[in-house]
């Protein structure tokens, strides 16, 4: 009769005890944390990232229809992730023919397994040949986008990608939502600020505000950026474009040049921003 | 084929009576809803990370049916000494390795209906109707690779001593197969010989289990395999169904039943 109560009591004293050591592990890692880690962090640590980096390939993957390079195969031409590079937040690094990973059949056996995995090319949302593609499709994407997010939510780029998608597919409200989730793990960050600003602009079609935010984004690229050994120059190349386009539509022509002046230093195509330059000095002219 | 039948029936409601199918089912199916369940950015019509994890469940719980339902027969028979006096009827040997493949290549056919038939409802559910062309084939090609597989059990049964040395080494096999099958030419030109040798000729000669698993096209909406192409898979996977079956006769001939 003793036997039950006492295995009933040594399990109740396990569970306390488990339940006191994990409680007492979360506890400590918030501490340590300032209180921003969630589950994931608590209890995956630094895989965490790679497992968000993972995701981060498979709506790479999803955008591409599954036709994605393995590890086996020739990656040159799937470096930067063409999801974000279409959205405009990272600077391409590929390289090589992105149609054609695969190459020619390597033999008889591949040549037939291919029947059985997509191997021709798209985007989501991209017509093609073999594939009727529905609108939104690139909606498939955002679950991995979010795992990714959750699990690392201190990559910009995820934030500011996610955006970029969630606007296209007219989801303005859910964006600016995940952007703000983004500034509150990375407060004052210069591509979500920019993300934001683009909300604002295109649209909300709210001038002020998308100024104020690229400002802001310019100031904070200033400061944590600049002093960086390798600064993220393609990010101020973008700030400072849409700063001075935005001041070209409002009439600010001065403000304009003063930020194509800056563009042009750091820009791989200073001709093109000296002929915008030009354009914008004759048409001042015009008017006076 | 009377003999065959009825031992394949009694595999078919072995694996009716255990409980391995329905908590796997149960398994898969509440996960995949909770999945699917999850609020993403208020939009209701993305699918396709749903249909992914539910055939990764649907994968992992079909090969777990048809590699334990199949490494337990022999080794059962023998245990429960009905090996010999089923041996001692006008049955051969052949007979009985025929009726256990047929009955759970048979018992994990029906499961497949089953989680197939799921995946489709699961699909309408999310307005992203699998086409039914495509989802057939991706069943079919499935059925027939577990037959490869329930194949390779079955010699695994005649060799290694206990059913569940048997079922982890099939599994650790079939999966490390299905992941790098396909690259073993590739990896083979980057080492040195022999062993590129060796991979060539696992190559060439393993069954190529990637040919069956239509994922891929599955989760992301293409258009159905040509037939010629499945139909063409389909022999693949027979013949080597047949060459499996072939094997274990042999190994069963020389296996002591003592």
């Amino acid at each position: 009769m003793v036997r039950p109560f006492f295995i009933m009591g040594l399990l109740a004293s396990a569970a306390f005890a488990l339940a006191a050591t994990l409680g007492g592990m979360g506890w400590s890692a918030t501490l340590m944390t300032g209180g921003r880690d969630n589950f994931s962090t608590v209890f995956l640590g630094e895989t965490r990232r790679l497992l968000a980096n993972h995701f981060f390939i498979k709506a790479d993957a999803y955008f591409h229809g599954g036709y994605y390079p393995s590890v086996f195969d020739n990656q040159s031409a799937y470096q930067t992730a063409h999801f974000v590079e279409d959205a405009g937040h990272a600077e391409s690094k590929n390289e090589g023919d992105e149609h054609d990973f695969l190459g020619k059949p390597r033999n008889f056996l591949d040549r037939f397994g291919r029947n059985f995995y997509p191997s021709e090319h798209i985007h989501l949302g991209d017509e093609s040949e073999h594939r009727h593609e529905h609108h939104g499709e690139e909606r498939e994407i955002l679950p991995w986008m979010r795992l990714a997010a959750t699990l690392d939510p201190e990559n910009p780029v995820t934030y500011a990608a996610t955006a970029y998608w969630l606007r296209r597919m007219n989801k303005v409200k859910e964006a600016e939502q995940f952007l703000r989730e983004g500034l509150r793990h990375l407060p004052g960050d210069p591509q979500i600020l920019f993300e934001l600003g683009q909300i604002h602009r295109d649209a909300n079609n709210d001038f002020e505000k998308a100024r104020n935010l690229w400002e802001a984004a310019l100031r904070r690229w200033d400061e944590r950026e600049a002093p960086k050994e390798e600064p993220n120059v393609f990010l101020l190349n973008q700030i400072l474009a849409q700063l001075a386009k935005l001041e070209e539509e409002t009439g600010r022509t001065s403000q304009a040049l003063k930020y194509l002046q800056r563009l042009k230093t750091i820009s791989p195509y200073p001709e093109s921003i000296e002929q915008w330059m030009a354009r914008l000095r004759n048409s001042t002219d015009q008017n006076k | 084929m009377r003999v065959i039948w009825a031992m394949a029936r009694v595999v078919i409601l072995e694996l009716i009576r255990r409980k391995d199918f329905y908590v796997l089912f149960t398994l898969a199916a509440v996960l995949t809803l909770l999945a699917g369940s999850v609020n993403i950015f208020n939009d209701r019509q993305i699918a396709r990370y749903v249909v992914e994890i539910n055939y990764l469940l649907v994968m992992i719980s079909s090969l777990v049916i048809a590699v334990t339902t199949t490494a337990r027969q022999i080794p059962n028979e023998f245990e429960q000494r009905t090996l010999l006096s089923l041996l001692a009827k006008p049955v051969s040997k052949g007979q009985v390795l025929a009726g256990k493949y047929l009955g759970a290549w048979v018992a994990c056919g029906l499961c497949l209906v089953v989680f197939y038939v799921f995946m489709m409802l699961l699909t309408y559910t999310k307005q992203h109707g699998l086409g039914v062309p495509l989802l057939f084939q991706a069943a079919w090609l499935h059925w027939v690779m577990l037959g490869v597989v329930i194949g390779l059990a079955l010699a695994g049964s005649l060799v290694f001593a206990a059913p569940s040395s048997n079922a982890t080494i099939c599994l650790v096999v079939v999966v490390g197969w299905l992941g790098v099958g396909r690259y073993l030419d590739k990896l083979a030109f980057g080492t040195a010989e022999p062993l590129q040798s060796v991979l060539l000729a696992l190559y060439y000669l393993l069954p190529h289990l990637e040919f069956f698993d239509l994922r891929e096209l599955l989760i992301h909406h293409w258009p159905p395999v040509k037939w010629g192409a499945v139909a063409i898979a389909t022999l693949y996977g027979w013949f080597y169904m047949a060459l499996l079956y072939a094997l274990s006769c042999w190994l069963f001939q020389r296996k002591r039943m003592h």
